[in-house]
């Protein structure tokens, strides 16, 4: 009786794989044939893949054809190698992942052609102009961190930390909030992209700092009775024994017209910078001043810390908040500090300054520049910047900046590469987007981040934040890094022999 | 041939508790506010239907939205309303009738029934919880099938489990698991057997939540052990459904009572019927006594607001005592929003606001808590007021905690319509067209995009235009100070009633006599043909603390003022002189005519605000 009912229950099982391969087939659309016009212009396609470097190990930039056809026929071929063929009725075009990755590993360097034809009625094809991109020589660091949030602004519910292989479509949480009662997590960063060097921060509940070192988790409070706040903006230093924090006030007010929604900003900030081995937070009066010190940044060689500041201005006005580009020597042997040297001031360029973000070859610098303040995300005019450091010269970067805010960015560990988070496509989310740049430190049109469905971004609501490259997978596991947030978080020690009586009446100074 | 069809007893069962259950929830029930309160929009969209499995009990969630969604058609909803309850009835009774005579299995089925019927008559109850528990039913009906075959018995019991685990979560994997363990304690009878054998159930019960909190899912071991529906639910008699979980498998000790013997008693149509008025009377009895009727008003409110029933709001004998106020602060909270609004939509905000004692100060017109469940109903103010992007800002703060509301995607589809932002309005467009209920919705708005001819001659969208600012400027900087956007919704439109009237009536409650007595030229603007009630009584008010300001006002003549508002201030004045110190006294000697009044709120309500302020829970600073 019962076996019968297995038998049965197999039956339907086969029936369905035959019936659902028989629609597969269905599916097959054919190749062109007889007349085959071909068009001047280039076809539509969704992400717009077109004239862009590609990084030889990315996953496939599949897409949707943006023309109307009764079935498509795409091509998609480089110099060496098959031509990967796809014939079908959909739009939506799914590239073989294993013929789409040794086209790439056989071609790095040369251009990837799509071929895109469309069958418009029962005899005619339509053949498109040939899209052409370029495979990169260089590789991009195969992971990119992230955190994933809704696109509120006071609350949050459902938010994480995920990691991608940039390789393929696979995505993994590294920590997610669900088993941390829904607290508030940001501000993921890492060592010289060394995924085994990282921390994040907790909010609201299960407060502090998570330091990973080689699957070593830590949880620390930097709330000191010197300083304002607990670190809020991060920066390793090269050792991985450093971390550059801001400490911030940071407040919100909301746009009543139409354009932007939230303007973010702070109404003081300082820099500390926390020496992991001695659990002890310091700082200088010469980055504790009632300036605005804000995102810290190391130089590759650990000597100079980069950061923003801005002078201190009624928040009502707020469109003439402007940053400069500063940068002070700090040794971290010594514990001592240099003078804060202006690289570029906001009176110079006329906009805000923000995130300057060295190059692991030390030779440039990618920052944001906007209208005013820092918060770029929800600044439309933010726009991404390359300064040369050898010859102290910087441009905007035309190719790769769009209307609406290109901000937060993260080097690849060979300097070929960044990702950066753009709301070109709505206005709204924020996606990630790959630039390559090449020697001269010039960067080219960017690739968006591939998704396995090429619709995934018009429905998906959800924001893209803080994308962090890394050269590999983060390998602890939640489990490890939700224990660790249940515990207690040790207290940073203030560093003794700080003067905090030079300090600035922004920094919170208690006897 | 006089052919008889002879109708079963059980069909005839059946049908009159299919029936009856229709009628109960067309009629007294109404789907349609529970579709209102639960309504989320279910979409065919792989990335959608991968947020629900990445924890155990999130594949019956997913099965639950998708047919609840045909809650949407009132008809539909009463019928799916029977037919879980049915089904449970049906699948208990199909159970118990393995082991005990029929007449007994019915009257077990009806206990489980009546529970269900309690759970699906609450509006915070998810039905996912019917379905997880059919879910487990089906199992251990299956269960019972290979009982017999030992070897397969334990290999079902297993992989039962885990797949009962992943579909349906924590809970209802401990229920099927504690299924199985009871039916074994009681009717297993090798007693050699019998303890390796619970214990291998006792550890399937414990190692699987526990590995899969461990090793597979990000989620507590409170969570692994215990889920029953998402976190946004927030059921008030959950502790009824872990009582109802630990009941059934109890009634397999009382099978045991009834077990089936060698007389089997046949039920006749009179014991049925019997059974099932008692069932009927034991279900009426429980409904009422624990039907929220709060809840059900707050939801009907909404419900009416949503679609612009303002008369029936005013209409319905709304009555929100103290007592509910401090009980439920948020939920009276929303009522008061939506009252507000219906007052003006009807033309007697400034007339009637104190009909409704303004114990919530400024919050019952605005929502000055910046909470999650307060954001839809601010939003939805907002967008009245001509406010769009402060609407907006409220319905993205409510998608966190209602990601699948189609409420607020309809909203910012027309918000970002209205501020010509095509490329989101497209992209919200695109997320309801994937759900089948609002697909027709979204087509008929796409027309709509990058097309500003169609757009502007659409009404709502170039009234809403006709508010936006004109120049910068930062809404909502002090929450409970909302009088800085309805003086820049007036200067970007000096036309806007809405904002006038709310920008008056937050005057009356914060007794700011010197905006009020400024503001009584526009009230000619507006075209009114008498100065509004509580504006006259806030006059009186003014002339009585500041004659000699009132002596100086310039054309203090055009000020007319009804004889009947002059009677009522002096008797007003009469009774509160007449108690002397004595408030309570005063209060209970006061007519509701002059409860009514601004003079009231002044006089006694403004001395309890802060009381009923909600105390602000401490905020960690990390």
């Amino acid at each position: 009786m019962n076996i019968k009912i297995l038998f049965r229950f197999n039956v339907i099982i086969i029936y369905f794989i035959l019936v659902a391969l028989l629609f597969n087939n269905c599916q097959r659309a054919g190749m062109p044939v007889g007349n085959i016009e071909k068009l001047a212009v280039l076809p539509k396609i969704d992400p717009d893949y077109t004239n862009v470097i590609v990084p030889p190990n990315i996953a496939p930039l599949n897409f949707i054809i943006k023309e109307k056809a009764l079935s498509y026929y795409v091509e998609i071929y480089s110099v060496n190698g098959s031509k990967i063929k796809i014939s079908t009725i959909s739009n939506k075009i799914q590239i073989p992942f294993k013929k789409w990755e040794k086209l790439l590993s056989n071609n790095p360097g040369e251009i990837l052609y799509f071929d895109i034809y469309s069958k418009v009625n029962d005899v005619k094809w339509e053949k498109y102009k040939t899209i052409t991109n370029k495979i990169a020589l260089e590789k991009i660091d195969s992971y990119v961190a992230y955190r994933i949030i809704n696109p509120g602004y006071v609350f949050w519910m459902d938010l994480g930390i995920y990691q991608r292989n940039i390789e393929n479509f696979s995505e993994n949480p590294i920590l997610t909030n669900r088993a941390t009662k829904r607290n508030c997590m940001n501000c993921h960063s890492f060592s010289k992209n060394n995924p085994d060097y990282m921390m994040l921060h907790l909010r609201q509940d299960y407060p502090g700092t998570l330091i990973i070192r080689n699957g070593e988790v830590q949880k620390i409070s930097t709330k000191t009775k010197y300083t304002m706040s607990p670190g809020v903006y991060p920066a390793w230093h090269p050792d991985g024994e450093h971390i550059a924090f801001s400490v911030n006030t940071i407040r919100q007010n909301f746009h009543g017209d139409i354009g932007e929604n939230i303007y973010v900003f702070d109404k003081s900030s300082d820099l500390i910078i926390y020496n992991i081995k001695t659990n002890t937070v310091t700082t200088s009066p010469k980055v504790s001043t009632d300036r605005l010190e804000n995102l810290p940044n190391w130089s590759p060689d650990g000597k100079y810390l980069y950061y923003c500041s801005a002078p201190k201005i009624n928040n009502l006005d707020f469109n003439e908040i402007k940053y400069d580009l500063v940068r002070i020597f700090y040794s971290v042997k010594t514990n001592q500090w240099g003078d804060p040297d202006t690289i570029l001031t906001s009176k110079k360029t006329g906009k805000s300054i923000s995130y300057p973000k060295v190059s692991p070859n030390g030779k440039f610098l990618l920052f944001c520049m906007n209208d005013y303040g820092y918060f770029d995300i929800h600044i439309k005019s933010t726009d991404l910047y390359m300064m040369d450091l050898e010859k102290k010269t910087y441009c905007r970067l035309d190719s790769v900046n769009s209307e609406y805010s290109d901000s937060y960015h993260s080097w690849s560990s060979n300097s070929h590469w960044f990702v950066f988070a753009s709301k070109r496509l709505d206005g709204l989310c924020s996606r990630l987007f790959f630039s390559y740049v090449d020697d001269k430190g010039k960067a080219y049109k960017p690739v968006l981040l591939p998704q396995e469905d090429p619709e995934f971004y018009n429905t998906y609501l959800k924001n893209y934040n803080v994308p962090e490259m890394i050269t590999g997978p983060v390998k602890v596991k939640p489990w490890d890094l939700i224990q660790a947030a249940y515990k207690e978080p040790v207290s940073v020690k203030f560093d003794n022999s700080v003067d905090i009586d030079a300090l600035s009446g922004a920094t919170r100074i208690v006897k | 041939m006089n052919m008889k069809i002879k109708i079963s007893p059980f069909f005839i069962l059946y049908f009159a508790l299919f029936i009856s259950l229709l009628v109960y929830a067309y009629f007294f029930f109404k789907p349609e506010l529970y579709y209102f309160n639960k309504q989320q929009l279910f979409l065919f969209d792989k990335e959608y239907f991968k947020g629900f499995l990445i924890y155990p009990g999130g594949i019956s969630e997913y099965l639950t939205n998708f047919i609840f969604q045909f809650y949407y058609y009132k008809i539909v909803g009463a019928c799916l309303f029977s037919l879980f309850l049915l089904l449970i009835f049906f699948l208990i009774n199909k159970i118990f009738k393995q082991f005990i005579n029929s007449i007994y299995s019915i009257i077990f089925s009806f206990f489980p029934l009546i529970f269900f019927l309690i759970f699906q008559s609450q509006y915070d109850y998810n039905i996912v919880i019917s379905v997880k528990f059919i879910i487990c039913l089906l199992f251990f009906l299956l269960y019972l099938r290979v009982y017999k075959l030992s070897f397969i018995k334990y290999l079902f019991a297993i992989l039962s489990s885990a797949l009962i685990y992943y579909i349906a979560g924590g809970l209802f994997f401990l229920f099927h698991i504690l299924l199985m363990f009871s039916y074994e304690v009681i009717y297993f009878r090798d007693n050699k057997f019998k303890i390796l054998s619970l214990i291998y159930y006792l550890l399937i019960g414990l190692v699987f939540p526990y590995l899969s909190a461990r090793y597979y899912f990000i989620i507590t071991y409170k969570e692994a052990y215990r889920y029953v529906t998402p976190y946004q639910d927030d059921f008030s008699l959950e502790i009824l459904i872990y009582l109802l979980l630990f009941f059934v498998p109890l009634l397999f000790v009382f099978a045991k009572t009834f077990a089936k013997g060698s007389t089997e008693i046949k039920p006749g149509k009179k014991v049925i019927s019997l059974i099932t008025v008692a069932s009927c009377v034991f279900s009426l009895v429980f409904l009422f006594a624990f039907t929220d009727s709060d809840k059900k008003q707050k939801i009907k409110i909404d419900y009416l607001a949503y679609n612009n029933q303002w008369e029936q709001i005013i209409n319905s004998d709304i009555k929100i005592s103290r007592d509910e106020i401090l009980k439920n602060y948020n939920l009276n909270f929303y009522n008061y929003l939506n009252i507000s609004r219906a007052l003006y939509h009807t033309n007697q905000l400034l007339d009637h606001l104190f009909d409704y004692e303004q114990l919530y100060d400024v919050g019952g017109l605005f929502a000055n808590i910046y909470v999650p469940e307060t954001a839809i109903p601010a939003g939805f103010l907002y967008f009245d007021l001509g406010q769009v992007m402060t609407a907006q800002r409220y319905f993205y703060e409510a998608l966190t905690n209602f990601p699948y509301d189609p409420r607020i995607y309809k909203m910012l589809v027309r918000i970002n319509l209205i501020s010509r932002n095509y490329a989101l309005a497209d992209k919200y467009l695109y997320i309801l067209h994937r759900s089948i209920i609002y697909r027709s919705w979204a087509d008929d708005y796409r027309k709509f995009i990058n097309n500003n001819e169609l757009s502007d001659n659409e009404s709502l969208f170039s009234e809403k235009r006709n508010c936006l600012p004109k120049f910068h400027y930062f809404s909502l900087v002090d929450i409970n100070k909302p009088d800085w956007d309805l003086k820049n919704l007036l200067n970007a439109n000096n036309n806007n009633k809405m904002a006038f009237e709310y920008l008056m009536a937050y005057y009356l409650l914060t007794n700011n006599y010197d905006e009020i007595i400024a503001n009584l030229k526009h009230f000619k603007d507006f075209n009114y043909p008498n100065l509004p009630k509580h504006i006259a009584e806030a006059i009186l008010v003014y002339k009585l603390l500041f004659p000699k300001k009132w002596e100086e006002l310039p054309n203090r003549e055009d000020i007319k003022i009804s004889a009947q508002t002059l009677d009522q201030f002096d008797n007003f004045n009469r009774i509160i002189d007449e108690c002397g110190n004595n408030m309570e006294k005063a209060k209970s000697m006061l007519p509701l005519e002059l409860k009514n009044t601004y003079w009231y709120f002044l006089r006694f309500t403004t001395a309890e605000l802060e009381f009923f302020k909600p105390q602000k829970a401490k905020k960690d600073e990390y």
